[in-house]
């Protein structure tokens, strides 16, 4: 029996199949194939310009693929009529307007779905927002943008959490509060992918690695495994996207 | 889970979006006082002007909405509301929390449509009413008495409610077309309500019928009919085809385009 939420069914998962987007002669997402599974943090890895964010948009159906397809418990993401109670995301982008007061914000979300404001001081209070709630984006931090994204992402209370580079902008107790929340996501049998940079942190977090260049997938795996033979799992993502890098800086000289 | 309720959800989110943001009140402010306060600066010379008979003056001002010259400066406030209601989205990204709570482009357009048509219609009646009621001390000072329940100037009102309401939604269809709020105003206000219509001016008598079916044209013909020869009823329908044709477009590339 399939349950609303889904977080409790095994076919909460995300599923991309041989997925692709091109923007005119660019090809930002390339035949991807991977499925994020309930119980699982899968890390989602890759140089700048890998094509992640785009994978998110094309998970949400913010973009149309090219080929392949994305499905969330079993379905496209555009055909749900109610998606926050089915996979709740935070993009990289912002998606507030700085004028309107994070309560507001939530409240319109939790509108489109008949969701009560009992809820939204729920996930207020859980993104540690609740003092600061009414007032304006537009004067928020970074890291309080990203936990009213996360809020935002919770909303519906939903079995899949996509989250794009959570961790940009936060204070040290910002991250430990996200590690400890996408943790607990995942131990509930919720699914998590999340999108980072910062390989130490996927290290200790991540159940499972996905890490992707140039659109392509390059590995589909756990971080003990990729770290195996060298010293940190940071050294292995650079050798492993060393043929991949979109933008690579010098040293000065 | 019926279509028709949930379609009422996304509406109160629009309209939730709609009064939590400041622009909007500023917008609706700007709009009234440009309708209200100008209507009397038109009166005294068109008064002037009118050598008919004096005992029929009350029944020309109220057929050919003399109080509602305000209203042609109004209604641009109005288009550009509606402009910002559609751009405002896609400036701050928020039409990508928008789309991820409702994939579906049609009810989120529809849902904005209905929204913002109500919020203009109210800000038309409030617009047109208060210019017929502030001009008829105007007028009685200069002998000029038009009852208050003159039901030819409340039909002036009616149509005048539904020009501004047609007014803002050319605008949102073009801020949704557009997704860039200078391109889109400066396409709807400038291009279409400014630059076509003075070059009209200058085509010979023989372009009559295409300069009396520009939008700028039949929206001041709602208001005031002496505008043009189209007359109100065609004007009406002129206009509400424009609106139609925009929100197709609109909605057309809505459904087709990456968010």
């Amino acid at each position: 029996m399939r349950r609303r939420g889904g977080h409790d069914d095994d076919r909460s998962v995300i599923e991309l199949t041989g997925l692709t987007k091109r923007y005119g002669t660019t090809t930002a997402v390339d035949s991807l194939t991977f499925t994020a599974k309930p119980g699982d943090i899968t890390g989602f890895a890759g140089p700048n310009g890998a094509g992640k964010s785009t994978t998110m948009r094309l998970v949400l159906g913010l973009d149309r693929p090219g080929a392949g397809r994305a499905l969330v418990d079993g379905r496209p993401y555009r055909s749900y009529r109610r998606p926050l109670h089915v996979l709740g995301a935070l993009l990289e982008a912002k998606s507030t307007h700085p004028g309107r007061t994070a309560r507001d914000h939530l409240a319109w979300l939790a509108a489109t779905h008949g969701i009560g404001s009992g809820r939204v001081t729920e996930v207020l209070r859980l993104a540690g927002l609740a003092d600061v709630a009414r007032r304006r984006v537009g004067s928020y931090s970074l890291g309080m943008t990203q936990r009213l994204g996360v809020a935002a992402a919770l909303l519906g209370n939903p079995g899949i959490v996509m989250l794009d580079e959570p961790m940009n902008g936060l204070d040290p107790e910002g991250m430990v509060w996200m590690r400890g929340l996408l943790r607990d996501l995942a131990d509930r049998g919720r699914t998590v992918l999340v999108s980072s940079h910062l390989m130490s942190e996927m290290d200790t977090l991540a159940d499972r690695l996905v890490v992707i260049g140039r659109g392509r997938l390059l590995a589909d795996t756990t971080p003990a495994q990729l770290r195996a033979g060298y010293a940190t799992l940071e050294a292995a993502f650079l050798a492993l996207t060393r043929g991949d890098v979109e933008y690579r800086g010098r040293t000065a000289r | 889970m019926t279509p028709p309720a949930d379609l009422g959800r996304v509406v109160h989110a629009e309209w939730i979006k709609f009064r939590t943001v400041r622009s909007s009140f500023w917008a609706l402010l700007t709009s009234a006082a440009l309708s209200i306060g100008l209507g009397p600066a038109f009166l005294p010379t068109i008064i002037d002007n009118y050598d008919g008979d004096p005992g029929e003056a009350a029944d020309v001002a109220a057929a050919n909405g003399w109080w509602f010259h305000g209203l042609q400066v109004g209604t641009l406030a109005m288009l550009i509301l509606g402009v910002l209601v559609a751009t405002a989205e896609y400036a701050s990204g928020t039409i990508r929390a928008t789309l991820a709570a409702v994939p579906s482009r049609t009810r989120v357009l529809a849902a904005k449509v209905a929204c913002f048509a109500a919020v203009a219609l109210v800000a038309g009646a409030v617009q047109a009413a208060g210019a017929f009621l502030i001009a008829r001390p105007f007028l009685s000072g200069r002998g000029i008495d038009v009852p208050l329940t003159d039901p030819a100037a409340w039909r002036g009102v009616a149509i005048s409610t539904l020009a501004v309401a047609a007014a803002g939604l050319l605008g949102l269809g073009a801020g949704m077309a557009i997704r860039h709020t200078a391109g889109a105003i400066g396409l709807a206000v400038a291009v279409v309500m400014v630059v076509v219509p003075a070059l009209a001016h200058l085509l010979p008598a023989g372009w009559d019928p295409l300069r009396i079916a520009l939008p700028s044209t039949a929206i001041d013909t709602m208001i005031t009919p002496t505008a043009s020869t189209l007359g109100q009823g065609p004007a009406t329908a002129v206009t509400f085809g424009y609106v139609a044709a925009v929100l197709t477009v609109a909605g057309a590339l809505f459904a087709r385009r990456d968010a």
